[in-house]
């Protein structure tokens, strides 16, 4: 298991560095760059951007930054932001938390709401319950988080006065900000779980155990929902990108602090040193999640674990 | 089972180690205590009257909903306006233009002069002004600040950035008078010497902090820099010992009525509109013109939109490139332009009609250029027919040789919500008038490849010849100017440049002014304001001439 965690870690870096290349030169073919884009109402004269160029580095040749840039990162230097001057690292460490928490929050969400409504959806197959559970699902996929927030903002925060509309304050701040990012996850989850349950409900060994005399509390969660996890947990480490997507939205938004914002703000400036940082960062997250999704397995299903399974 | 739920939770929960940590700096140095100073007598030409004496008291706590949260706040190398916001609460500027004009006022100089030629400024100061660390802000503190730009790695505003291609050195005179050395002459000193990118930081303080010194701000003005938490905010909290302020520009002389100020930003505006609206912060700035409806009919709420300096909101009409190589066709986009249209369909008829390259707020501005193209849509329409356009029967819209009068307007996101009303009245008198939206540093990209024919544009600047700058070809490339070169102009720009006589100066920019509305260079369409919207709460709040810089001094949270 050890060699095949370390051997995971090893083939990310790789991958992660050529992602980091390949953003430098995509945003070479973007137009504009982070002088021109400091100028919103107040212009600066060709003269004075050239200036702020030269000072920032921004006149060699591209292949010279992006041998500069190739050279620090294998050293572990994610460079200096172009707008403030911090390294890029400890930029983004220092907003990490924030988004770890809304997402964290948010699979909470999903989790504590999606799997009770699947499984509710499924043991009462075809009833109001179940039409009920899965309208809610199919509206909650549907809705765009980014109106869903405005919503949230303008019922709870602005008319309502329950909650805080902004802010990264203490947990009023977070409940709106993780339903609006969560409540999609909710429904992929709910949905799932009560696919899972259905086929699972019908499978021999249920009958089986069943026909054992277990009750229906014990065949239902011991039996069936254990064997409904595998695809579950694989989804919600899936859904672990789709939540740092979601972050992005989310945080502007509820105007949040996280990488989510940072990086936002960087595309708008240019800024690309923290732009390149910042999806370095989200990636490695996915990866590192995934791999504890994998891991997890092990634990689930122990046909995995011996190697009975695929 | 348990052990099996309790996995499925084990794995929601390893994402939860999340560090409560956040990065954040603070001061590091001790704030200064005691004495202030009585102010100093006025001076001859070009001064204040000294300050009346100071009132604190008031208190409370305001928060401010910026737009975009600052990439440092050393005013020597702060470049946006939301940095600026922030430092010209920290420092002070030698000079200040109060609110409604745009004509120097004592800042932290009491009295000031020039050579003959303005290679030579001479500022008499305040007594006993001080840094909030304790450092005096003397005559050899003012040098000091100004040799930065011989000394100083950083990279420099754009106002300072001007300076460095021309300063040759301070002189102190006594403790009290400091000259500042230029090598060309600065006919725009003063106005650059009030902007806020200007302030006066405390070198030996800066060298002290190194490459942290935009971070740890530290000046002399009403409110002293306490922390800040990256991505949530910056914390300042009153500065007790500031005393010498001018009321008419901040209110009060000081010290500050507000115990702390604190700015947050949110980024996106409709968030921006819905924190004030539940009272999570109590100002805000930049208010989007769409929300400024439902802003004003809030009884908690004030709005405040005040006219900035600069060159107006408007499209340059691009010679370079047919049709607009045409003089006709450029007076028949002039004359087809209804600005009363697009002032109310999209403004709600809150701002004010331009008509030429300069707001009428500076004394250069020339009222002729008022009537140059009322808007008349059948001369227009004639101007193309004399130009050989004609109208396509079913579609309306002008065909020449095969080819169509074509223009794509150029929009930056966000800024110019008037190009698809413009868009409309360019196709009523037959133009094929198209919007092609860029944002941010793509559109001045865009500009700047000088291949659409109406890039939309706009500047809030004090400098009316920096304003005339912005039609030189030296910036074609870099998407400022956008409708080409003419070496009459070029003349009229460095003429102008180099004047030091302020009425034959006046004269040069009233006659660009009439020459660029005469080639039709530029379709002129309203004065830009910001509007903020703030609780009512919120009194005593005073604005710089920019109309922009928000002085929070005096004000108090009733």
């Amino acid at each position: 298991m050890a060699l095949y965690v370390l051997k995971r870690i090893l083939l990310t870096i790789p991958v992660l560095f050529a992602t980091a290349l390949l953003i430098f030169f995509i945003f070479q073919l973007i137009p504009g760059d982070v002088v021109q884009a400091s100028m919103t109402q107040k212009l600066m004269t060709l003269e004075q951007q050239n200036q702020m160029r030269e000072a920032l580095g921004l006149n060699k040749p591209v292949l010279e930054r992006a041998a500069t840039y190739a050279v620090a990162l294998l050293h572990g230097d994610m460079g200096r932001s172009f707008r403030t001057g911090q390294p890029v690292l400890d930029l983004l460490m220092s907003q990490l938390p924030y988004t770890l928490i809304l997402i964290t929050a948010s699979l909470f969400v999903a989790v504590l709401i999606g799997i009770p409504l699947g499984l509710a959806a499924a043991l009462k197959r075809n009833s109001a319950v179940d039409s009920g559970a899965m309208t809610l699902a199919v509206l909650g996929a549907s809705i765009p988080q980014y109106w869903l927030g405005l919503v949230m903002i303008l019922v709870v925060a602005v008319n309502l006065k329950w909650l805080p509309a902004t802010g990264s304050e203490g947990i009023s701040t977070l409940i709106l900000p993780a339903l609006a990012l969560g409540i999609a996850e909710m429904a992929i989850i709910a949905r799932l779980t009560r696919s899972e349950m259905v086929e699972v409900l019908q499978s021999d060994y249920v009958r089986t155990a069943e026909a054992k005399g277990l009750g229906r509390r014990a065949v239902v969660m011991g039996h069936a929902f254990r064997n409904s996890l595998v695809p579950i947990v694989t989804m919600l480490g899936l859904q672990v990108g789709a939540l740092l997507g979601g972050a992005v939205v989310i945080e502007v938004v509820f105007a949040r602090p996280g990488l989510g914002t940072v990086v936002v703000q960087s595309i708008l400036k240019r800024d690309i040193p923290v732009i390149q940082g910042g999806i370095l960062l989200i990636a490695a997250i996915f990866v590192i999640v995934n791999l504890i999704v994998d891991i997890s397995y092990s634990f689930l299903d122990p046909r995995i674990r011996t190697g009975e399974g695929s | 089972m348990r052990r099996s739920t309790g996995v499925v939770f084990a794995v929601v929960a390893s994402l939860l180690v999340v560090a409560c940590g956040s990065s954040t700096t603070s001061p590091s140095p001790a704030s200064s205590q005691g004495a202030s100073s009585a102010p100093a007598a006025s001076q001859p030409a070009g001064s204040e009257p000294a300050p009346s004496s100071a009132s604190g008291g008031g208190g409370g706590d305001l928060i401010f909903g910026g737009n975009q949260e600052p990439a440092g706040l050393d005013p020597y190398s702060a470049i946006t306006v939301d940095a600026l916001q922030v430092t010209g609460q920290i420092y002070e500027t030698l000079l200040n233009i109060p609110q409604g004009q745009l004509t120097p006022v004592a800042g932290i100089a009491t009295s000031w002069e020039n050579n003959a030629d303005f290679t030579s400024f001479t500022f008499k100061l305040r007594d006993g002004m001080k840094f909030q660390n304790g450092d005096p802000l003397d005559a050899a503190a003012v040098a000091a600040h100004f040799d930065r730009l011989k000394n100083d790695s950083a990279t420099p505003s754009t106002v300072m950035a001007a300076l460095k291609l021309v300063y040759t050195g301070a002189t102190v005179v006594d403790p009290l008078t400091v000259t500042l050395n230029f090598s060309k002459p600065q006919t725009a000193m003063y106005l650059t010497l009030a902007d806020p990118g200007s302030a006066i930081t405390d070198a030996k303080y800066v060298q002290s902090v190194g490459a942290d010194a935009p971070r740890m701000p530290m000046g002399s003005g009403p409110f002293k820099f306490v922390k800040w938490t990256q991505g949530v905010e910056i914390d300042l909290a009153k500065n007790p010992d500031w005393t010498w302020g001018n009321p008419d520009v901040m209110g009060t002389a000081g010290p500050a009525k507000l115990d702390t100020l604190t700015f947050k930003y949110l980024n996106d505006p409709q968030t921006r509109t819905a924190a004030v609206e539940a009272g999570d912060v109590q100002f805000i700035d930049l208010v989007p013109f769409q929300n400024l409806g439902s802003l004003r009919t809030n009884d908690k709420l004030t709005t405040l939109g005040i006219p900035l300096p600069g060159l107006p909101q408007g499209n340059w009409m691009n010679t370079q490139i047919a049709p607009f190589d045409d003089l006709a066709v450029r007076q028949a986009a002039e004359y087809a332009v209804d600005r009363s249209a697009i002032i109310s369909t999209v403004y709600f008829d809150l701002v004010k009609p331009a008509y030429g390259p300069l707001t009428p707020d500076f004394p250069d501005y020339d009222p002729a250029v008022e009537t140059m193209y009322p808007f008349n849509p059948d001369k227009a329409k004639s101007l193309l027919d004399g130009a050989g356009w004609v109208p396509d029967a079913t579609t309306g819209l002008r065909m020449k040789d095969g080819k169509s009068l074509t223009v794509r307007i150029l929009e930056n996101r966000g800024w110019n919500d008037w190009v698809t009303v413009l868009q409309d009245q360019l196709r009523n008198v037959g133009f094929d008038a198209q919007v092609v939206t860029e944002e941010g540093g793509g559109y001045y990209a865009a500009a700047g490849s000088q291949k659409y024919e109406m890039p939309a544009m706009g500047s809030i600047d004090t400098n009316p010849v920096q304003v005339m700058s912005y039609s030189t070809a030296a910036n074609l490339a870099g998407g400022v100017n956008g409708f080409g070169q003419d070496p009459k102009i070029e003349k009229m720009y460095t003429d102008a440049l180099g004047e030091i006589d302020p009425a034959k100066r006046t004269a040069l920019i009233k006659e660009w002014q009439d020459y660029v509305m005469q080639q039709a260079y530029w379709v002129s369409i309203f004065e830009f304001q910001f509007f903020s919207a703030f609780d009512k709460n919120v009194q005593g709040l005073k604005v710089d001439g920019t109309g922009f810089y928000k002085y929070f001094a005096n004000v108090t949270m009733n």
